[in-house]
């Protein structure tokens, strides 16, 4: 199995096929980390297929001297962090939710709800979103701090108050709710 | 004890992470010896932490949601992104650039007039910069200017995001080959104009030959202009960004961050020297980002559709 370098380097030689064997390398990834950020499995397939788009429209501005999978997550961690922003997208999610909602949940969404109903993952959407995206970076994806200051556009110093932060808040709510 | 582990509870938790330098973690240390509510707190953060790492990898669905709409790309996204903002500019700035625009041309003829000794060029091109033929008042300029880029970013992030987050990318991931690739531009660019300046000479004046070649400088130097106001939105979006991020706004609006860079900007480059050299910088940066989109990142409409992912 060639290594992630040798994937990207035959992507840009224009080999399409490769880039199709890193989605499917990484695919799980990106959508686990794309769900724990925005807590919804529509909305985080969504941010994964934007995901997988950016990450082939700017491949030729991928440095090889950084891992392509921090390259990729940090790319993921910002796509969620707009996504959250974009109202306008938002809404485009609820309407397309509207549309396409099944009769009876699929057994794919039922073990993603039952998923989301696991205390962590609830407890995470409280989080504000740049504390939740730094947690998830640093702690489920466990990239180097300034792996993660960089994705989030963030100084070193702010990134580790908000993994203070954040922590702090999980052990309160989990004591909290577990008594 | 209590008024302790308020204090020292930040660096309990960079001691758990090993970011503490060595007297740092002592103090930490010693406190956690005779503290047995923070050692439980450790605990109950490293149970968070694990928590976390442990959560399991879901699976991605197999099936795929339509493509998300998408902005004009290419060729088209590029012409609007560099129309717009010059047309709002332009609007705004109609008073001030004429009597502008006049003092420079008349600077310029004159320096025409008086080419060949070096000094008299040099004459030339310091006064305009000195006030003498700029009818431009500084106050009203200022104010007009920061009204006319914050309208640029407003339009620019309200239509163009995409576009303008590209840049930002750009300008995050490699601002150096950026800068070298603009700085090239702009030192062939100032070349060129000087060549075509120079064989401007050798015509006499009001010959077409001669207009022509004007003309070609006052387009070099326009275009030049475009590619700084393409750069001005995601500039703007950044600098404002970091502002009300340092002052404790986790996510600022695009829109607040261009009106806060905005009113910094103007105030910035007003100042000789170095505003100037900052000016010049973004100048190089943004030159250098579109070159380098255009030569080695390719455009966008030029990039194939990415493969499928269905069937992984």
């Amino acid at each position: 199995m060639p290594d992630d370098a040798t994937l990207v380097e035959q992507c840009l030689q224009g080999d399409a096929t490769a880039f199709d064997a890193l989605v499917a390398r990484y695919r799980d990834r990106v959508f686990s980390l794309a769900f724990r950020m925005l807590g919804e499995a529509s909305a985080a397939e969504d941010a994964m297929q934007e995901a997988f788009l950016r990450a082939y429209t700017r491949l030729p501005l991928y440095d090889p001297a950084q891992p392509f999978a921090t390259w990729l997550l940090c790319l993921t961690a910002r796509v969620c962090l707009n996504a959250r922003r974009d109202r306008a997208t938002e809404q485009r999610y609820l309407e397309q939710a509207a549309k396409a909602a099944p009769p009876m949940p699929t057994l794919e969404e039922r073990l993603y709800e039952r998923e989301q109903r696991r205390t962590v993952q609830r407890l995470l959407m409280r989080l504000p979103a740049p504390q939740r995206a730094a947690m998830l970076l640093y702690y489920y994806e466990e990239l180097p701090i300034a792996e993660v200051a960089r994705a989030l556009n963030a100084p070193e110093g702010t990134v580790k108050t908000w993994l203070y932060r954040g922590r702090e808040s999980l052990r309160r709510w989990l004591e909290e709710e577990l008594g | 004890m209590r008024h302790d582990c308020e204090r020292l509870e930040p660096a309990l938790h960079e001691w758990l992470e090993g970011w503490l330098d060595e007297s740092a973690r002592a103090e930490v240390e010693a406190h956690l010896r005779a503290c047995p509510a923070c050692h439980a707190k450790l605990g109950a953060w490293r149970a968070v932490g694990r928590a976390l790492r442990e959560l399991p990898c879901l699976p991605a669905p197999a099936a795929r949601l339509p493509e998300p709409a998408r902005e004009p790309r290419g060729v088209l996204r590029l012409a609007l992104a560099l129309c717009l903002p010059t047309a709002l500019l332009t609007v705004a700035f109609r008073a001030s650039i004429q009597p502008a625009a006049a003092g420079v041309v008349a600077a310029a003829r004159r320096r025409a007039d008086a080419y060949a000794p070096v000094h008299c060029a040099r004459r030339n091109a310091v006064e305009p910069l000195a006030g003498g033929d700029f009818q431009l008042d500084d106050l009203v300029g200022l104010f007009l200017l920061g009204l006319a880029l914050t309208a640029v970013g407003l339009v620019d992030v309200a239509l163009f995001r995409g576009l303008t987050a590209d840049y930002l990318t750009l300008f995050r991931q490699s601002p150096r080959s950026a800068g070298t690739r603009g700085a090239i531009v702009l030192i062939v660019a100032g070349v060129l104009a000087f060549v075509l300046g120079a064989a401007a000479q050798n015509y006499p004046e009001e010959s077409p030959a001669r207009n022509g070649l004007l003309l070609l400088i006052a387009l070099f130097v326009l275009l030049l202009g475009l590619a700084f106001l393409i750069g001005y939105g995601a500039t703007a979006w950044s600098v404002g960004e970091r502002v009300l991020q340092a002052f404790g706004v986790a996510e600022p609006h695009p829109g607040w961050c261009i009106l806060t860079a905005s009113l910094l900007i103007p105030s910035v480059v007003w100042i000789p020297v170095f505003g100037w050299a900052l000016g010049l910088y973004w100048l190089a940066t943004t030159v250098g980002a579109v070159v380098y989109r255009l030569l080695e990142g390719g455009l966008p409409a030029a990039a194939p559709e990415p493969p499928s992912q269905q069937g992984n």
